[in-house]
């Protein structure tokens, strides 16, 4: 375990350098790509997935809120596979039965998504319902909204629509690499964290900033819904 | 067994969470995100903090334009080409000068500007949109005619959306040629025409 420390180190710098969050959706050379695509490309749609959800910070926000007081490793697996396995449900259904949807109103949703995780960690629910819903099933609902909007992104590009599946599957695959390398770096930011009394601390704070960003989102989205 | 660090948090706190977390959000949102991201600026503060220069409109940087095609080349069919077009090419062309020029048209605006050019005189020509953005526009000239009558005939050279664009023009007749920019934006577009060769400026 000593050891890993050193990997780990390297391994977090190399995601943090990789990152580069300037835009959420697809900038132009990727565009330009998808547009003048024929046919099978399983590596560029797998590289495209990846770096969507890298840089996409709704997801990740999310994924941070619902992390936050995980704190077994099998948790967290349980968690991402139930995320993982809605939005893998909804981006192939979506894309593959050609389902559009507005971009805004379902990113309005996924913003939405991260306000309840962090309305949920400061025991929102307990407090104010009395009631805890059920939080994985929760991440299943949330988890097939954001792939609606993985679905959303990848259809505003009328690109070929030869070899779709095999291109989609890349995309998805694409997205849970994108997913396992920010969460690995969240989590490993968390793992040194956690051991500091800070972490509770601020954890209120962490999760007020949390729903700030998602109501940020939240009319950031609405407002482009209604303008357009 | 669940051993959970959860934190604990009463009502009222829970609340002032939820509403510290709105007013951050919202205050982001009318202070920043509106004036950057929509061009909206209900407080002022995109002008003061200079957020609104990074609002783009949409118009001016995709090209999702309609297509152009014959019907949108040149003046209608029904106006015939002039005679004086076959008029014999000069002795002499106009003496080479080179000029720059920057015309401001204002929002959804076009604005014409041409310059005289004699039978096979020769011009050098570029021009850029200040910031990038896309303009229509219509390179073309009118025939010189001693009568001319209520719609004159022109010829179009060239019908695009673009930034920028250079080349070399040889006068198909003499009379005036230029360009029509059509600003598609909702703010002022500035472009700098630089001209070299054998040509005339109206003044």
């Amino acid at each position: 375990m000593k050891m890993d420390h050193k990997k780990l180190f390297i391994f977090s710098l190399l995601c943090f350098l990789s990152v580069s969050i300037y835009a959420h959706g697809v900038d132009d050379a990727t565009q330009a790509f998808l547009l003048g695509n024929k046919g099978i490309a399983f590596g560029p749609f797998l590289y495209i997935g990846a770096k969507h959800m890298i840089t996409g910070y709704d997801h990740l926000l999310f994924l941070i809120g619902v992390i936050f007081f995980l704190y077994k490793k099998k948790e967290i697996l349980i968690y991402i596979s139930f995320f993982t396995l809605g939005h893998s449900a909804t981006l192939l259904f979506g894309v593959l039965s050609d389902i559009q949807m507005n971009a805004y109103l379902i990113d309005a949703i996924i913003a939405a998504s991260i306000i309840y995780k962090g309305f949920d960690n400061l025991g929102g629910f307990k407090q104010i319902f009395g009631k805890q819903p059920n939080t994985k099933v929760a991440v299943l609902i949330f988890g097939l909204f954001h792939g609606f909007g993985l679905a959303t992104k990848l259809q505003e590009f009328k690109f070929d629509k030869d070899g779709l599946l095999v291109n989609l599957l890349g995309f998805n695959l694409g997205v849970e690499i994108g997913q396992f390398l920010a969460l690995g770096f969240v989590l490993i930011l968390f793992d040194f964290w956690r051991r500091h009394n800070s972490f509770i601390k601020f954890s209120k704070i962490t999760n007020t900033v949390l729903m700030a960003a998602g109501f940020l989102l939240l009319a950031f989205q609405l407002t482009g819904y209604f303008l357009n | 067994m669940e051993k959970k660090n959860q934190l604990v948090v009463n009502k009222k706190q829970l609340l002032k969470s939820i509403v510290i977390a709105f007013i951050i959000g919202g205050l982001v949102f009318v202070t920043a995100v509106l004036p950057a991201e929509y061009g909206k600026d209900p407080i002022g503060t995109g002008k003061f903090f200079g957020f609104s220069k990074l609002y783009t409109n949409e118009n001016s940087n995709q090209l999702n334009f309609k297509k152009i095609e014959f019907k949108d080349v040149g003046s209608p069919s029904n106006i015939i080409k002039p005679l004086e077009a076959n008029n014999p090419v000069p002795v002499k062309q106009f003496d080479l000068i080179q000029d720059s020029i920057t015309l401001n048209i204002p929002a959804k605006k076009g604005i014409e500007y041409k310059v005289q050019i004699r039978k096979y005189g020769s011009v050098k020509y570029e021009w850029h949109s200040q910031n990038k953005e896309i303009v229509f526009l219509d390179f073309h000239g009118e025939v010189a005619e001693k009568n001319p009558p209520k719609e004159v005939f022109y010829e179009s050279y060239t019908v695009a959306y673009s930034n920028n664009m250079a080349g070399t023009f040889t006068a198909p007749f003499k009379g005036k040629h230029g360009w029509y920019f059509k600003n598609l934006s909702n703010k002022e577009i500035t472009i700098t025409i630089k001209l070299k060769g054998q040509y005339k400026l109206f003044n």
